[in-house]
C-alpha cells in the first residue's frame, strides 16, 4: 500500500509551509497532495506560490505530487483559483469540489476526487471514473462496510485512498468561526487563524472535546486513526492510506504506519483516535482497546 | 356576544383548573381513546400507528394538572395500565394543546417558545407529532371541528389577558 | 418568481395550496430523502392523493429524493425515482450523480432540479450538472451572500432557487459532517440530521438540558427561547469561553432581499419545512405570497410590513431571523 501526505487544512505562514515540505522529503510518504483546500480568502501562498511549490517538489523529488483545490467556493475569485490549479498542465489534480470536476473533466484531464466530494455508490463512482476519475478517496463518514459494498460491485476500479489518520474535515461553512470566537467579522479577518497551527478546540460544556474549529472548517475532535484495521483495509483493496498533516509528530504518524506496510503492526505506536465511522458506528467513538475486530464493520 | 364567550370561557378555564386535578382521571382517557378510535379508524388500519404499539406516550396538561396516558394494542388505541412506564411525555397547558389540534399554532414554534415540552423517548414523541399533523382534519365532524376552533380561540383570548 | 413550498403529509400540502403556493415539494417516508422523520412524508397512496389535489388546482408538484444512495441499496433509491416518475411529478430533486445518471437515461423527458444537497455553488459546479444530466434548476446553498448569487445568476444557465425561509443551515449543505460524528447517522446517506433517537430533552438542575447520543449541545436557562437539538446551534467552550461557537438558534429570512433577487433573475423561492406542521405552511406561505405578489407589482419599492415580519419572527426557530449569508457582515 501506498501512503500519502493529504493537503494541509490549516493556515501555516510562508515559511513554515516550505520548512514543513522540506521534512517531509525524508519521510517514506509516496504521494504528496498540496494546495489551499480551506479557505480563498489565505494569501500566504496563493495559486501560483502552491503552483511552484509543487514544481519544485515535484523536480527534485520521486513522489507523486498532486495539487488540491479548494473545497467551498464562494466566488469567482475562487473559481479562478481553481482553475489555474486545473490549468497547470503538468501535474495530477485532486477535485474537492464539482467545479474542479467540470474543468478537468472538460478538459480532458485524468483526476483524483478528493474526500469532500459525494461518491457514496458504485453507479456516481463509474460515471465519475467515464469522465476521467483516476483516484477516490472515500467520504470521511463512509463505514468499511459501505466501502466494501461499493467495491464488491465495481467492475473496474480506480485507485483506492482511504483518510486513514489525522482530524477529520467535518465541515465547511460561509461563516469563519475563528474571527467569531475572537470577535472579529471575516472581511477583516486578519487572517488570525494563523494563529492556530492545530486548529482551536471546541468543547461541550461537559469538557467533552467536540470538534476542532479552523476558519470556515470544523474538523473532528479526535483525529480518526484506522492503524490497527491495517490488515483489513489491505484486504479490501484500498490502495492508498491518507494521513493528514499537522502541527506535531508527523514523522512519529508517518512511522508507524510505514512499519504496519513493512509487515510490523505495532497499534500501540498510534494508541489514540477514533475509528468509529470505520465500524459503522458514530464517527467520535474512539478505537477500541481489544475486541476491535469483533465489532468491525468490514467483512473481509 | 364576545366578551360572554371570553368570561365563559375564563370561567370554565378557572374551573377546570380547580377540579380536574382532584377528579380521577380515567374518564378523561377513556374518552380520549375512544374520541381516536373512532376518528383515526382508517390511520389505525393502515398501520400508521403502529410505532405507539406497547408504548406509552403521556400528554400532560400542566394547568390542569392531569395527564393522559395512552397506547395502542392491536388496531385500537388504550388506556396505559397504571403498572406500564410512560415512554414518552409530552407537557403544554391546556391553551396549547388546543391551539395545536385546532390549528392555530404550530407545535415547533410552540416548543421553540418553551410552551411545549418532550421528554423521554424523543422519537416516539415526535413520531406521534407528525402522525397527528398528517391527519386530514377535514375529515373530521364539523361540530367538532367548530368546537375545537371556539375554544382554541376562546381560550386563546382568555389566556391573552 | 415561483414560490416552492414545504409539505412533510397531506393537511401541509393542503395549507401550502390555499394559501398561494405555485409548487410543493415532497418526499417518500424513507432515508430518500433530507427530511427523513417518524411519522412524516409520502407513501405511495398519499404521494397520489397529493398529486391529484396538486392537479386539480394547477400547481406543480416536486419529488425530493436528495440524499445519497447508500452502495448496498442503490436500488431502493431508483425505485423511489421510478415512483416519482410514474406519479408525472412536475419536477425531481436530486443531489447523488450516480442516481442522477440513472433518472436522465430512463426517464429523460422528467424535469430534474439539483438538490442543495449538492452544494453547488460556482458556475462551473451548475454546468456540470447541466451538461452531464440537463438539470433544468439548481437550489443554492445558503452560504453564498446577495453579491454572490447575483454573481452566479449572471452566469448560470439553469434557472435558479434561492432558500427564502427557516431553519438555517450554516454549513454548506450535503457536505456536513457534524451529526453524523456524534450519532452515526448522518444526513447524506439517512436524511436526517440529529436524528430523534438520538435527543434527550431533560429538565435539570441548571435548566432544560438537551443531548445528542449523549453529549450535551446545550442548556437552556427558564426564560431562553430553544432550537432545533443540532450540533451547529449549541452552546460550546473554546479557549475557555462558553458560547455558541458556531450559530446561534435562529431562521434565515430573505425576504428584504426579494427586489435584489428579482433583478438577478431568481426564478424561485423555496421554503423550508417539511418538519413542521399545516399551520405553519399556512402562515409562512400566506405571507410569503403577498411578498411576492408585492414585489412583482412594486419592484424596488417594496418594503417588508411588519406583519410579515412578525409572522415569520414568530415561526422562526429562537424566535428570531437573520438574513443569514446573503448579508456580507454576518461572514
Amino acid at each position: 500500500m501506498q501512503l500519502a501526505l493529504g493537503p494541509v487544512q490549516y493556515y501555516w505562514s510562508r515559511t513554515d509551509i516550505n520548512q514543513f515540505y522540506e521534512s517531509i522529503l525524508s519521510t517514506p510518504l509516496d504521494i504528496i497532495y498540496l494546495g489551499e483546500v480551506v479557505c480563498g480568502k489565505r494569501h500566504q501562498l496563493r495559486a501560483a506560490d502552491w503552483l511552484e511549490l509543487a514544481r519544485t517538489l515535484a523536480e527534485v523529488s520521486d513522489k507523486q505530487i498532486v495539487l488540491s483545490t479548494l473545497t467551498l467556493l464562494e466566488s469567482n475569485a475562487d473559481l479562478n483559483w481553481v482553475r489555474k490549479i486545473c490549468d497547470n498542465g503538468q501535474l495530477l489534480v485532486e477535485a474537492n469540489d464539482m467545479s474542479a470536476v467540470q474543468l478537468l473533466s472538460e478538459a480532458r484531464l485524468p483526476f483524483a476526487c478528493g474526500p469532500a466530494i459525494n461518491i457514496y455508490n458504485q453507479r456516481t463512482l463509474s460515471h465519475l471514473m467515464s469522465l476521467g476519475m483516476v483516484r477516490w478517496t472515500a467520504p470521511v463518514e463512509m463505514s468499511g462496510r459501505q466501502l466494501g459494498d461499493v467495491l464488491n460491485a465495481c467492475g473496474s476500479k480506480p485507485e483506492v485512498e482511504l483518510f486513514a489518520y489525522g482530524h477529520m474535515p467535518l465541515a465547511y461553512s460561509a461563516r469563519c468561526f475563528t474571527v467569531r470566537h475572537l470577535g472579529l467579522d471575516k472581511d477583516n479577518c486578519g487572517y488570525r487563524c494563523m494563529e492556530y497551527p492545530d486548529g482551536l478546540p471546541l468543547f461541550s460544556q461537559e469538557d467533552e472535546k467536540l470538534f476542532v474549529i479552523n476558519g470556515i472548517q470544523t474538523l473532528s475532535g479526535e483525529p480518526v486513526n484506522l492503524l490497527r484495521h491495517y490488515p483489513k483495509l489491505r484486504a479490501l483493496g484500498i490502495d492508498i492510506l491518507r494521513i493528514s498533516p499537522q502541527w506535531l509528530r508527523m514523522e512519529q504518524v508517518v512511522a508507524a504506519f510505514d512499519s504496519a506496510r513493512r509487515g510490523e503492526l505495532n497499534p500501540d505506536l498510534l494508541p489514540q483516535g477514533v475509528d468509529g465511522y470505520w465500524r459503522d458506528h458514530a464517527g467520535l467513538e474512539l478505537i477500541a482497546r481489544s475486541g476491535a475486530d469483533s465489532t468491525d464493520g468490514c467483512h473481509t | 356576544m364576545v366578551s360572554i364567550r371570553k368570561s365563559i370561557a375564563r370561567g370554565g378555564y378557572r374551573l377546570g383548573c380547580r377540579l380536574l386535578p382532584v377528579l380521577p382521571k380515567w374518564p378523561g382517557e377513556l374518552a380520549l381513546v375512544k374520541f381516536l378510535n373512532v376518528q383515526l379508524a382508517e390511520e389505525l388500519e393502515e398501520g400508521e400507528f403502529d410505532f405507539l404499539e406497547g408504548r406509552v406516550l403521556e400528554i400532560a396538561v400542566i394547568d390542569f394538572r392531569i395527564s393522559l396516558r395512552m397506547g395502542k394494542s392491536g388496531a385500537r388505541f388504550v388506556r396505559a395500565p397504571a403498572s406500564a412506564i410512560t415512554d414518552a411525555a409530552i407537557a403544554a397547558k391546556a391553551v396549547d394543546f388546543l391551539a395545536i389540534a385546532s390549528g392555530r399554532e404550530d407545535p415547533d414554534t410552540l416548543f421553540f417558545h418553551r410552551r411545549l415540552s418532550i421528554s423521554g423517548d424523543t422519537e416516539l414523541g415526535l413520531t406521534a407529532k407528525n402522525r397527528l399533523d398528517a391527519i386530514d382534519r377535514s375529515r373530521l365532524p364539523q361540530r367538532a371541528q367548530r368546537w375545537l376552533v371556539l375554544i382554541a380561540g376562546a381560550l386563546a383570548d382568555a389566556a391573552a389577558k | 418568481m415561483e414560490l416552492v413550498c414545504p409539505a412533510g403529509g397531506l393537511p401541509a400540502l393542503e395549507a401550502a395550496i390555499d394559501n398561494g403556493a405555485d409548487a410543493v415539494y415532497i418526499g417518500f417516508n424513507d432515508d430518500t430523502n433530507a427530511r427523513n422523520f417518524g411519522g412524516l412524508n409520502f407513501n405511495d397512496r398519499s404521494a397520489l392523493r397529493a398529486l391529484e389535489r396538486i392537479r386539480s388546482r394547477g400547481r406543480k408538484l416536486f419529488v425530493a429524493i436528495n440524499t445519497y444512495a447508500k452502495p448496498g441499496s442503490f436500488s431502493r433509491w431508483q425505485a423511489a425515482v421510478d415512483r416519482a416518475a410514474d406519479l408525472s411529478a412536475d419536477a425531481m430533486i436530486m443531489a447523488d450523480i450516480g442516481l442522477m445518471e440513472y433518472a436522465r437515461d430512463k426517464y429523460p423527458k422528467l424535469s430534474l432540479h439539483l438538490s442543495v444537497q449538492a452544494s453547488a455553488t460556482s458556475v462551473a459546479a451548475l454546468e456540470f450538472y447541466r451538461r452531464q444530466f440537463g438539470i433544468r434548476r439548481a437550489v443554492l446553498p445558503r452560504v453564498l451572500s446577495l453579491k454572490q448569487v447575483q454573481q452566479l445568476a449572471a452566469g448560470s444557465r439553469v434557472e435558479l432557487e434561492v432558500f427564502g425561509f427557516g431553519s438555517l443551515c450554516i454549513m454548506a449543505e450535503g457536505r456536513c459532517h457534524l451529526s453524523s460524528y456524534v450519532t452515526g447517522e448522518s444526513p447524506n446517506l439517512n436524511g436526517v440530521c440529529s436524528p430523534a433517537r438520538a435527543v434527550e430533552w431533560r429538565n435539570g438542575a441548571n435548566g432544560l438540558e438537551t443531548r445528542l447520543n449523549g453529549v450535551l449541545i446545550d442548556r437552556f436557562a427558564d426564560n431562553e427561547n430553544a432550537g432545533y437539538p443540532t450540533l451547529c446551534k449549541g452552546r460550546f467552550v473554546v479557549d475557555g469561553k462558553r458560547q455558541h461557537a458556531l450559530e446561534e438558534p435562529t431562521s434565515l429570512n430573505s425576504m428584504a432581499l426579494l427586489p435584489e433577487l428579482k433583478a438577478a433573475g431568481i426564478q424561485a423561492i423555496k421554503l423550508e419545512g417539511r418538519q413542521r406542521s399545516p399551520a405553519y405552511v399556512a402562515q409562512v406561505v400566506r405571507t410569503w405570497r403577498e411578498a411576492i405578489d408585492e414585489v412583482l407589482q412594486r419592484g424596488a419599492d417594496f418594503l417588508v410590513k411588519e406583519r410579515w415580519r412578525g409572522t415569520l419572527a414568530k415561526n422562526s426557530e429562537g424566535k428570531q431571523t437573520t438574513l443569514g449569508a446573503y448579508d456580507r457582515p454576518w461572514q
